[in-house]
């Protein structure tokens, strides 16, 4: 019996399947003809802000010097704008702030991410999206992004990806564990109306979802039309399905008919797009390893744990071996491999989080130098990240400070590798790659919003302004919001738009308390 | 050896300092009373509140929550009352809420859901497991009916059904059962027939027949077997398997068809599509009635996959998978030997749930089942290593766990269950708070509890540095905006302050002797002084609190909400059959799934 376990694409290989567009010839043929290279727009969020005093520069300008926490970016630091005085922004419907989970770590991922009021609360803090995430709107309306608005020989095969290295969060909540939506639809029912994309953690899963089809060898290229066919006639037989239950469900119901659709026609072009083995800047990853959650499986409960590879994160700290860190592991495979797919041009738009702002993930007590003690005054042996971020004591505060920092760190050594990937037009990846460095609360301990420390990366060709610290103070920029001198963190969305080719985003929000403006001095003029 | 708390100032009398502050008298909670009437209560707290000194805690508490938004649908009536107080929260004239309607849906399977599904339509000893559920919280106790099948779940389900697809292919045959002298062709139809009625749990259209007769056709060009396989892939990646459909008839929109009935029985007792006898009832009309429902339910409850599903989902209700998730600290363990290949800590978290999950099946089905067993049991299971831990006399011969008795004056039931509170503590501190939001949520349902307004930020800084839990009680009770919550919650925490993070029985904590004694005015039994757990639990089960609590507990995983608000008539009518039927898991099981609301999908509802 001919085994059907074979590398996806690879039973097209010598077949008339070569007629296809391929987007790595795309690329090809636009280096070729001199065009530039795609641009790529990615969103890394880390929890729990930061302390500000250790992390934004003394001096606005390009003359800075990065203090102790955000010194982890001075490689890069020709690419980056580090800006201070940004205020997250979370509006419930009607515009009521503390509803909407003002100085909440859910809240504020629901409103750092859609820019816009959200539609409700369900429970204790799950705020319900009120629209689609910035990512997912720049998609939609981007004609360079590989999305719906780009030419269809333009689009990318999977339109956007979204990663996460843990999801663990204090309860069973929606909120704090996502990062990108589609639009919200209209109905009764609040958990039904938004349309969370939600994140991937387990790397070996993106492999599958997203690479394994490039795997060279594998197949039978003597009977790879024919299983192909075959292949097709099952993807036909499930659209057929989706097209009856069409008729009979309520039109509230139908959005879930719509993403499994997309679901199918993303599986029909990881079977049939393509086919050729990588070349160049398109470099096929390594299959990774499965994680599995700390406790996650165990064979002796099969009905309370079915499955031996359902992570929702892993810790960084175990206890068993002190020298592994299976979060640090995790998390840089993803971004690797958002790395890998931005190379490849499978996808222009990914959102990738470190974890949830109540982050559960296990770190050691004795940390960066730090260490944490208990309510005595005792050293501890470890700690998650969030339980201690209320506590305001120096050793801890230093403690908490230390686990941002090593975010911080993870993503800029993570961003260096973009920096040294070959993007198809001879420059690198981060030359042509936007990336919005974002946090939930600016200061952990009472969750403030205001000076929220963020960071902008680009590269040569996305008219990122980089190499400075750019400080929203006072004077025309302040005098728009008001007392804290603060704009919100809309503004920066609506500066990056044209970037991307977006000229009429010039709205996101109620103007005056989530936007007022694109934010001057990050983007040079084009 | 305990003393009582004693909070400053020290000259307050105790007993009307937490009269005071916890009286359930906030906006912040309210529990499931029995048969107590909303203002009596209310009245006889406003009193006590007085004699604290007036200085308008209870209001001022109500005023912050309802400040920071309290959830939809939870505490509708709090304004009305002078004090602020609630006693069953969203009263109406007749003293309960209406259960939201659920309207027409699809339900999407859980990843468990799926794996059985597969395994059971195949005849498999285990199914294919899924790594991708498609934003599915894989700890969740409620399946959350807004999720769908997103490109990761699907391509994770299309890559583990290949090996499966591989494993059957000999078996086909089998399968398909082909007669002598049968056509092929006329075979795989019947087949597509009879598998398509077990895999889509409804018998389909004849398009629905030829449009599978495709992909067998494209298959059979390589061989028969190849033909059916395809047409088992199809059917198992399709949405009519994917999607539970509550949908009802042309005839019936507003409620479940036969067919739908059948699957609403199987998926809530078995985990899984319906068995053969299901369909048959459903076929021949036997499930258009309570009665025969009811049939059905009962021989169902027999069936030891049905008490395994419903141990399970008494398991996820506790959050028992939970163990796992909560880091200790290894100086708990010096001494204990962790063995070959794991440390010690994650020994005992398996240990630890393999004991607690051996606990709820003893309850559940040892016996008379009666669930105030949950609460009153003494019963400890240990291995010898928990033995060691926890300070019993190892009773076995082998390493197998074996009930002890532990103290009756020291434990009862849940709420002293090491694996229970060792997943409500920090991972070196007892956490009054967050054993007190336990107790809230799942023991007595109340209200869930916001969180502290933002402009608390600086009392919760200064709170989070004082060293010990007492002294963080008596800092919040002594600030009316934290009392307000934390009077609905702490007292809890208190009561329970005798066992240890990982749940041994102590009698000094923090370099003090435990104090585990609080005042409340929750129930009729529920109330005055309350000394330690043991008192507790007697009082949650004589006020039939926990019983309505575990009413709404699997009526929400039935019906795939989470249900708030204290006292919902639905719910509250299904206590008499209840307890009719002997007060156990199964009676309680019976008593949902002949309700109406079970299959009453009236259209304009909440989806």
């Amino acid at each position: 019996m001919r085994s059907y376990r074979v590398a996806r694409r690879a039973f097209l290989r010598g077949s008339a399947a070569a007629a296809l567009l391929y987007p790595l010839l795309r690329n090809l043929e636009a280096q070729a003809q001199g065009a530039p290279a795609p641009l790529r727009f990615l969103i890394i969020h880390r929890p729990l802000g930061t302390v500000l005093d250790r992390w934004r520069p003394a001096t606005p300008g390009r003359t800075f010097t990065l203090p102790e926490l955000s010194a982890p970016f001075e490689p890069l630091r020709s690419s980056m704008v580090l800006i201070d005085g940004l205020n997250i922004v979370s509006r419930g419907p009607g515009g009521a702030s503390d509803a909407a989970g003002d100085k909440t770590h859910e809240g504020g991922m629901v409103g750092l991410m859609t820019g816009v009021p959200s539609l409700g609360r369900i429970g204790q803090q799950d705020h319900v999206a009120g629209g689609p995430s910035i990512d997912q709107l720049f998609l939609e309306r981007s004609p360079l992004l590989g999305g719906s608005a780009a030419a269809a020989d333009a689009r990318t095969r999977y339109p956007s990806l979204q990663l996460a290295a843990d999801i663990r969060a204090d309860r069973n909540e929606v909120a704090p564990r996502v990062m990108s939506y589609r639009p919200s639809v209209a109905g009764s029912n609040l958990n039904n109306r938004r349309q969370p994309l939600y994140p991937v953690t387990q790397p070996l899963s993106v492999y599958n979802s997203y690479f394994k089809d490039v795997i060279p060898g594998g197949g039978d290229p003597g009977n790879a039309a024919a299983v192909l066919a075959q292949q097709k006639s099952v993807l036909d037989f499930m659209r057929s399905d989706l097209a009856r239950l069409r008729t009979l469900v309520p039109s509230e119901q139908t959005v879930k008919l719509d993403v499994y659709a997309d679901a199918v026609q993303q599986l029909e072009s990881s079977l049939t797009d393509g086919g050729e083995p990588p070349t160049g800047s398109c470099m096929q990853p390594a299959q990774p390893p499965s994680f599995e959650e700390a406790g996650g499986f165990d064979p002796n409960f099969p009905e309370l744990f079915p499955s031996g590879a359902v992570p929702r994160g892993v810790d960084y700290y175990v206890a068993a071996d002190p020298t592994k860190h299976p979060h640090q592991d995790l998390g840089r495979l993803q971004l690797a491999l958002i790395r890998t797919a931005f190379a490849c041009d499978y996808s222009r738009v990914a959102t990738f989080m470190w974890s949830p702002g109540t982050n559960q993930v296990v770190f050691p007590g004795a940390f960066g130098g730090a260490q944490m003690i208990d309510g005595q005054g005792g050293g501890v042996q470890l700690s998650s990240h969030h339980p201690p971020s209320h506590d305001t004591r120096p050793a801890v505060v230093d403690w908490v400070a230390q686990v941002n920092k090593w975010y911080a760190s993870q993503t800029a050594e993570a961003l260096l590798e973009f920096a040294g990937q070959l993007d198809v037009d001879g420059n690198n990846l981060l030359d042509n790659t936007v990336v919005v460095f974002v946090t939930e609360v600016a200061r952990a301990h009472d969750h403030d919003f205001r000076n929220a420390p963020w960071v902008v990366f680009g590269g040569a060709n996305t008219r990122i302004d980089g190499g400075q610290y750019l400080k929203v103070s006072d004077g025309p920029l302040s005098a728009l919001t008001g007392g804290n001198g603060n704009r919100p963190v809309n503004d920066v969305w609506l500066a990056l738009a044209p970037i991307f080719g977006i000229d009429d985003l010039t709205a996101l929000g109620p103007q005056g308390t989530m936007y007022t403006g694109p934010l001057p001095g990050l983007v040079k003029p084009a | 050896m305990r003393r009582p708390f004693s909070a400053s100032p020290p000259e307050l009398p105790q007993r009307v300092l937490f009269a005071a502050t916890f009286a359930l008298a906030s906006a912040c909670g309210s529990v499931d009373q029995d048969g107590a009437v909303p203002g009596s209560a209310a009245a006889g707290t406003a009193g006590i509140a007085g004699t604290a000194g007036g200085t308008g805690q209870n209001g001022g508490a109500g005023g912050s929550a309802g400040a920071s938004g309290a959830p939809a649908g939870g505490l509708g009536g709090s304004s009305t009352g002078g004090t602020g107080n609630v006693s069953s929260g969203g009263s109406q004239s007749s003293g309960c809420t209406s259960l939201p309607p659920v309207s027409p849906r699809l339900w999407r399977l859980s990843a468990r859901q799926y794996s059985n599904a597969v395994r059971d339509v195949l005849g498999l000893a285990a199914g294919p497991e899924l790594v991708e559920l498609g934003g599915e919280n894989p700890l969740a106790f409620i399946a959350d009916d807004a999720l769908t099948v997103n490109y990761p779940m699907l391509n994770g389900m299309y890559v583990v059904l290949e090996p499966v697809l591989d494993g059957i292919m000999s078996g086909i045959p089998a399968l398909t059962a082909c007669s002598a002298g049968e056509a092929e062709d006329a075979c795989a139809r019947r087949f597509v027939e009879s598998f398509g009625k077990k895999a889509f749990r409804r018998a389909l259209a004849a398009p629905e027949i030829d449009a599978l007769m495709v992909p067998y056709a494209e298959g059979v060009k390589e061989s028969f077997a190849t033909g059916i396989r395809l047409v088992i892939q199809a059917l198992l990646l399709s949405p009519s398997f994917l999607f539970r459909t509550e949908l009802g008839t042309p005839a019936e929109p507003a409620r479940l068809s036969s067919d739908e009935v059948a699957s609403q029985l199987s998926f809530l007792l078995l985990n899984s599509v319906p068995d053969a006898e299901l369909l048959a009832a459903s076929a021949s009309g036997g499930l258009t009635t309570p009665d025969g429902i009811a049939r059905e339910v009962d021989r169902l409850l027999a069936l030891p996959a049905v008490r395994s599903n419903l141990t399970r989902i008494v398991a996820d209700w506790f959050n028992v998978r939970g163990i796992s998730e909560h880091p200790k600290a290894t100086s708990y363990f010096a001494g204990l030997e962790a063995p070959a290949g794991t440390d010690i800590v994650t020994a005992v978290k398996t240990d630890l749930t393999a004991s607690t999950q051996a606990f709820l099946t003893d309850v559940m089905w040892s016996g008379s089942g009666d669930l105030g067993g949950f609460l009153t049991s003494t019963k400890i299971f240990v291995n010898p290593r928990l033995a060691t831990l926890y300070g019993f006399t190892y009773p076995g011969t082998g390493g197998e766990f074996v009930a002890v008795d532990a103290p009756a004056d020291q434990r009862a039931g849940i709420l002293t269950q090491p694996g229970i509170i060792w997943t409500n503590s920090g991972s070196q501190t007892t956490s009054i708070v967050h054993r007190g939001i336990f107790v809230n949520k799942d023991i007595v349902c109340g209200d869930p509890i916001p969180e502290p307004p933002a402009g608390l930020a600086g009392s919760i800084d200064a709170v989070a540095m004082l060293p010990t839990e007492m002294e963080k009680v008596t800092a919040r009770f002594s600030n009316p905006q934290c009392a307000g919550c934390h009077s609905s919650i702490d007292p809890y925490g208190i009561v329970l302050q005798s066992l240890d993070p990982i749940g041994r029985y102590q009698t000094e904590t923090e370099g003090a002797l435990v104090v585990d004694s609080a005042e409340f005015d929750v129930s009729p039994t529920l109330s005055g002084t309350v000394e330690g757990p043991v008192a507790l639990a007697q009082a949650l089960v004589a006020d039939r609190v926990f019983t309505r609590c575990a009413l709404k507990k699997v009526t929400g995983y039935a019906l795939g909400r989470a249900l708030e608000g204290s006292s919902i008539c639905e719910i509250d009518a299904l206590l008499p059959p209840f307890e009719q039927n002997g007060g156990s898991m199964a009676a309680l099981v019976r008593a949902i799934a002949v309700s109406s609301f079970m299959t009453s999908r009236p259209a304009g509802g909440a989806p």
